[in-house]
């Protein structure tokens, strides 16, 4: 059963390459690299969905103590971190093409460079703390703090500040901005796609996790 | 003793112990003066664009800070006497008490560094009020969480380098809108047309209290 | 759940309300330029497509001037000492900060930005992304 649910994973994913290079048409002004918005959007989506997981498991921790909770609010955050420097990177090489240079300083990447060093401390936290229930409760306040300020980081601020980066999809209007319909269908089968995997490797590392640290040692 | 005695017994605790010595409030000053000196060297009169002066000020009241606030709970640790507090007081009474001495502390250092500056780097300050509204609605919200996030900090190894890590991104809203209010006092015809900042900074400053004191609980008990 | 925490969350989800609302008015307040020329020297934001052809570099001032035209038609001339950005004259629109003087909109910050729209190669287009750059 894992098998064939890895098998079909892969080969939606590679459907999703397909899509992405291949079946959407490139759009007029960037051309070709327009076609980052099917990866990097999806990527940036699956950190805020991984940041979410964190924060709600960091409750659990908090309030019934048990250290499976906290294994799956580690796993998020890790998780989430990956898929934001992910985000960052896709970024940074659209950047160049589109304006010559990987990183600018804009107030877009300052607020993911932000969002970066939050749960990069979260880790921190974590390593500086010896007695596991302590580390437990501790990380799980931080990390409650981290998501609350995250939406500020990832939302407020590029909306607040005059920013290179583009306009967001959802805008005031409302109305979405894929505007062709091959292009509406690659978006959302990627952004589908890496949602599938995001559960997946969820519950892998999740499992795995937990191995890691009986070996170390914990009660779990 | 009731609720709010006991609140007055931790801050009369820490107010007590830093007549006698000074210690933190020395401390605090004297980084805060020594990064003025050295911004006010480096730059003289030079800067005259109101938002960079707003914001180098902030830089150096966010450092200095970071230095002096965490100190409230490390102490504790540091001598043992965190168990005294969680026998005698509830969580609630400690932390609001520790934030009210952050928060003398602050206001003292601000008192004296917030008019140096405005003089060392030759700052128009055209609306006094605002700017003082700014520093104090700005003030609260640094303060709560950084007293929350000194307990957390106390308890760990490599607090001096860990707190800021810890503590800047949280403050982050706090600081951008800080610099970008004080700067409208420095300058703007009209600040007072930006107030949704200063509302900004209160709904931080009360979210941050409320949602501080349920966090700190769990922080501060065994 | 007990009281304190259902009045604790509701305080805390107020607050995240009416800050963000708060800030809302500093969250691209592009101004029509009749209002822009009304703001009494105020610094707004205002946007605009490229007038062709009026792009132009004053030798001696060192200034650049420009004219934008808004949503509603409404012309006004920029001026700006900032070097204007490399894609300057194939932006399909300019976002300038600054204020309006004496008949000219003295801009401090230009930028020219690509209308967010995806579409086939038929009209304008532009990469979105919701985060990270």
């Amino acid at each position: 059963m894992p098998v064939l649910i890895g098998t079909a994973l892969f080969l939606w994913m590679a459907g999703v390459m397909y899509g992405a290079f291949v079946y959407a048409p490139p759009a007029e002004g960037l051309g070709e690299t327009s076609r980052l918005i099917f990866l990097h959007v999806p990527v940036a989506w699956t950190s805020v969905m991984a940041f979410i997981t964190s924060f709600v498991y960091s409750i659990l921790v908090l309030r019934r103590n048990r250290h499976e909770d906290d294994i799956r609010a580690e796993v998020a955050a890790r998780m989430g971190l990956w898929y934001c420097v992910l985000a960052t990177i896709t970024g940074a090489f659209w950047a160049k093409a589109t304006w010559n240079t990987y990183w600018n300083w804009d107030p877009r990447e300052i607020s993911i460079v932000v969002l970066l060093l939050v749960y990069m401390s979260y880790f921190g936290l974590r390593s500086a703390v010896t007695d596991p229930d302590k580390k437990i409760r501790l990380a799980a306040v931080y990390a409650i703090l981290a998501a609350i300020i995250m939406p500020f980081l990832v939302f407020v601020v590029p909306r607040m500040y005059m920013s290179l980066h583009p306009d967001t999809l959802i805008n005031n209007s409302g109305k979405s901005q894929l505007a062709d319909v091959r292009m509406k269908q690659v978006f959302f089968f990627s952004l589908a796609g890496f949602t599938l995997l995001y559960f997946w490797l969820f519950n892998l590392s999740v499992r795995i996790e937990r191995l890691v640290r009986r070996k170390e040692g914990w009660n779990v | 003793m009731s609720y709010a005695s006991k609140i007055y017994a931790v801050v009369k605790k820490d107010a007590l112990e830093e007549m006698r010595a000074r210690y933190a409030v020395n401390s605090t000053l004297l980084f805060c003066v020594t990064c003025l000196m050295v911004v006010s060297f480096s730059l003289g009169g030079s800067v005259s664009d109101p938002r960079l002066q707003s914001a180098l000020l902030w830089v150096i009241l966010f450092f200095s800070s970071m230095m002096g606030l965490p100190r409230v709970f490390i102490k504790e640790e540091d001598r043992g006497t965190m168990n005294t507090l969680r026998l005698v007081c509830e969580p609630g009474q400690v932390f609001i008490g520790k934030t009210l001495v952050n928060l003398f502390l602050l206001t003292a250092v601000m008192a004296i560094v917030a008019p140096l500056y405005i003089i060392l780097l030759n700052v128009t300050l055209r609306h006094v009020g605002f700017f003082i509204l700014t520093i104090t609605l700005a003030s609260l919200g640094l303060t709560v969480v950084s007293t929350l996030l000194s307990a957390v900090v106390a308890q760990a190894r490599a607090r001096g380098t860990l707190f800021p890590a810890l503590v800047f991104p949280v403050l982050m809203p706090v600081f951008l809108i800080a610099v970008e209010a004080t700067g409208r006092a420095f300058e703007a015809p009209s600040p007072w047309d930006h107030a949704n900042l200063l509302v900004f900074l209160t709904c931080y400053a009360v979210a941050a209290l409320v949602g501080g004191t349920f966090l700190f609980e769990y922080v501060f008990s065994e | 759940m007990k009281l304190k925490y259902v009045v604790g969350f509701a305080v805390i989800a107020a607050c995240v309300v009416v800050g963000v609302y708060m800030l809302k008015t500093s969250m691209t307040p592009y101004l029509p330029f009749k209002e822009a020329m009304a703001a009494n020297g105020r610094e707004v934001q205002i946007i605009g497509s490229i007038v062709k052809g009026k792009i132009g570099v004053d030798a001696k001032t060192g200034l650049r001037r420009f004219m934008l035209k808004d949503q509603a038609g409404t012309e006004l001339e920029v001026e700006t000492r900032e070097n204007l950005p490399s894609n300057f004259e194939h932006a399909k629109s300019v976002v300038a900060v600054g204020s309006y003087k004496n008949g000219v909109f003295v801009a401090s910050k230009i930028l020219a930005k690509c209308p967010s729209k995806y579409e086939k190669k038929a009209d304008g287009a532009s990469p979105e992304s919701r985060s990270a750059q």
